[in-house]
């Protein structure tokens, strides 16, 4: 879908950097020449990278706790280091921010794949499924109406639609976290999943629009009937590849033995990089395949699976720093401030009207109550894609597409600021919340390189539980169940039968997954359960 | 553990009055009051509810068995209601419940509190007896049902 114009790429143009800038070294002084020369360049580079993430990830956590998304900061941090900030950088090579803006999403998109668990999907696939395909093509067309009643031109106003059109579940959970709460079940998992599965459509809508406008010359109609035969087309051969991969993957690394643990996961990273590459390559949504190639991984028996989890996960967080950092470095705050009108409009319009009746549409069958379906309408916070996807018509050269990319700009930051602000608020106003529960002073955990038949699977006691103030003798465990570590304050208790569980403790149970359903009934969540904001989250965009 | 020890057939209700979550769980709760089982069903209703916010007692294939702990009882004690129609309790595969068993207990009585939870999903776990439960058409058939498995 993806297929970019020959012109389009002309490589990096990164002016006032490198060597080549500097033609006649002899007019510098000994001290510059050092400074613009090349290993000392790359060390300032490095330097100011290094002091941007650390910066970052420090500010994350206060940003966390005001409910402000904290991708925010990396966008506000690009903007600094920008031409019209204080770094001074000039950037404005869209097509090197289209390639690394989709890199980035492929291995963010990977990592939400690896951490979907198959409860989730069971859970949630009906109704994400409607909203990511109907609800996005739904959300489009309402936000390219009112952009169109405040005046763009119908190419422009299409376009809007579709680049704002997918939603970003990580920024919602991020700031859930910041205050200790989780979701609700199935309103969780429908949040996640729809994030996950939703931007292949707008990744779709977007592309054809693009080619559509082109082949009109940008008045023609849109050829809407090949969109209703494209996208689902697309949508399956994605599916497809992913699926496809992912087994392969799960095949591969079953057998083979690698010389170092380290090397696992630059395996499921080309996994990951192959399923996107195929997919597209054969007329796929990349995706949708390498989302889909997540799940099948990441709900396998994987070699060493946390470790490989962890590196995935710090993999998407560099990815969501690089993107949205190199995303703020695009914008030139001084174009923003003639759209700033539009762009305030269609932001509040996308979350007042758009995107709540969307949802009222697409969930209104499934009888859902409609306080959830109030609440997901209203959290549709936006993330990196659109941007990332607005980059696409300004690389092809459609016309107005330079305001098109301003507008979104503001359409995402009122977005992610609006809903996002409010979010803890309103879920604890609607009940959708469950606290969230302590972290354990000591983890403990299984790394095997090959699958094993039992899971260790943690929980936190409390008073509401069966088993707190029961003597471990007195829990009647299945046969191939045992507590294997109670972890007490600063104390790891080793167990035994007479050991009572308290309540604060957390435990470590060993069982078998057929008695999982059984352990939980008395244990209740496990911690790392990888359900709605459970467990150490990673971003994933959408 | 016998579950005939804890469960009289008054605590048994065919079909459900309540068709959501919450409100089956504070139906089961309102009989064993009734039947004189427990002294302050607010109290355990809010328990009951607590444990569910946990972690979903909806432990798949159609059963659901919310518990809680509450003063004020004298013994272990169990409702057991069918809703009229399959009902949406968050379960963790998905499908909806169709036989909801509460268990409530005093705090003392952990041990059985337990015994009693992993006795009801072990008699579960039959299919063939599962089907048939879920089938019953009354809170008799229901109670014959567990007699022959208990007795």
């Amino acid at each position: 879908m993806w297929r970019h114009r020959t012109r389009a790429l002309d490589g990096a143009r990164w002016r006032g950097y490198g060597p080549r800038d500097v033609i006649d070294l002899s007019a510098y002084s000994p001290a510059l020449i050092l400074a613009t020369s090349e290993p000392t360049a790359s060390a300032i580079v490095m330097v100011a990278f290094g002091a941007i993430l650390v910066f970052s990830v420090v500010f994350g956590r206060p940003l966390d706790r005001l409910g402000i998304p904290v991708v925010l900061l990396f966008l506000l941090l690009g903007i600094l280091a920008g031409s019209e900030g204080l770094g001074g950088i000039p950037f404005d090579d869209h097509g090197l921010a289209y390639r690394l803006g989709t890199l980035a999403l492929a291995l963010i998109l990977f990592d939400g794949g690896l951490n979907t668990s198959l409860s989730v999907i069971r859970r949630a696939s009906v109704p994400a499924g409607i909203l990511a395909t109907v609800g996005v093509a739904l959300t489009a067309g309402l936000v390219a109406l009112c952009a169109r009643m405040i005046g763009l031109p119908w190419p422009e106003s299409l376009l809007l639609g579709a680049v704002v059109s997918s939603t970003d579940a990580a920024t919602v959970f991020a700031v859930l976290r910041g205050g200790r709460l989780r979701l609700k079940d199935r309103v969780g998992s429908t949040l996640e999943l729809e994030s996950g599965v939703n931007d292949p459509m707008a990744v779709l809508l977007t592309a054809m629009l693009v080619q559509a406008i082109l082949a009109s010359g940008g008045s023609g109609p849109v050829v809407w009937w090949r969109l209703a035969i494209d996208v689902p087309v697309q949508l399956l051969i994605g599916l497809a590849f992913g699926v496809m991969f992912g087994l392969a993957g799960r095949w591969f690394l079953a057998r083979v033995r690698l010389g170092t643990v380290g090397l696992y996961p630059v395996v499921t990273l080309a996994l990951a990089l192959l399923a996107f590459g195929g997919a597209t390559l054969c007329y796929g949504s990349g995706f949708l395949a390498v989302y889909a190639a997540g799940v099948v991984l990441g709900n396998g028996p994987l070699p060493y699976k946390s470790g490989l989890a962890r590196v995935h996960d710090a993999i998407a967080w560099l990815s969501q720093i690089g993107m949205f950092g190199m995303l703020g470095l695009l914008v030139y705050p001084s174009s923003l401030a003639s759209v700033w009108g539009e762009g305030l409009a269609l932001g509040l319009f996308l979350a007042f009207v758009a995107r709540p009746i969307a949802v009222a549409v697409c969930l209104g069958p499934l009888r859902m109550p409609a306080k959830e379906i109030g609440y997901i309408g209203w959290v549709g916070l936006r993330g990196a894609v659109p941007i990332v996807l607005a980059t696409y018509p300004m690389l092809e050269g459609v016309p107005g597409s330079g305001r098109v990319f301003n507008i979104v700009f503001f359409i995402v930051v009122v977005n992610a600021l609006v809903p996002g602000a409010t979010v803890r608020l309103v879920t604890r106003k609607l009940g959708l919340d469950v606290p969230d529960k302590p972290v354990p002073e000591a983890v403990l955990e299984i790394n095997a390189r090959k699958s094993l038949d039992s899971e260790l699977l943690a929980f936190h006691v409390d008073r509401s539980l069966a088993v707190c103030d029961a003597a471990l003798s007195q829990i009647a465990f299945p046969r191939h169940a045992a507590v294997v570590l109670v972890v007490r304050g600063e104390q790891m208790i080793a167990p035994r039968g007479d050991t009572r569980l308290h309540d604060g403790d957390h435990v470590y149970v060993l069982c078998k997954s057929a008695d999982r359903p059984f352990i939980e009934l008395l244990f209740g969540r496990p911690i790392d359960d990888q359900g709605p904001s459970g467990g150490p989250r990673t971003p994933d965009p959408g | 553990m016998n579950l005939l020890d804890i469960l009289s057939p008054s605590c048994i209700r065919a079909p459900l009055v309540a068709a959501d979550k919450r409100g089956v769980i504070d139906e089961l709760v309102d009989v064993l009051a009734a039947a004189g089982k427990v002294s302050d069903p607010g109290t355990l209703k809010q328990a009951v509810w607590t444990r569910e916010q946990t972690r979903t007692t909806g432990i798949g294939h159609g059963l659901a068995i919310p518990h809680g702990k509450a003063a004020g009882m004298s013994a272990l004690a169990m409702a057991i209601g069918k809703p009229a129609n399959p009902l949406d309790f968050e379960a963790i595969d998905g499908q909806p419940v169709r036989l909801i068993v509460l268990l409530a207990s005093p705090p003392e009585r952990t041990s059985d509190h337990i015994q009693a939870l992993a006795r009801v999903s072990r008699l579960m776990t039959m299919e063939d007896f599962r089907q048939r439960i879920y089938s019953a058409s009354g809170p008799e058939e229901i109670l014959e049902l567990i007699k022959s498995q208990e007795s």
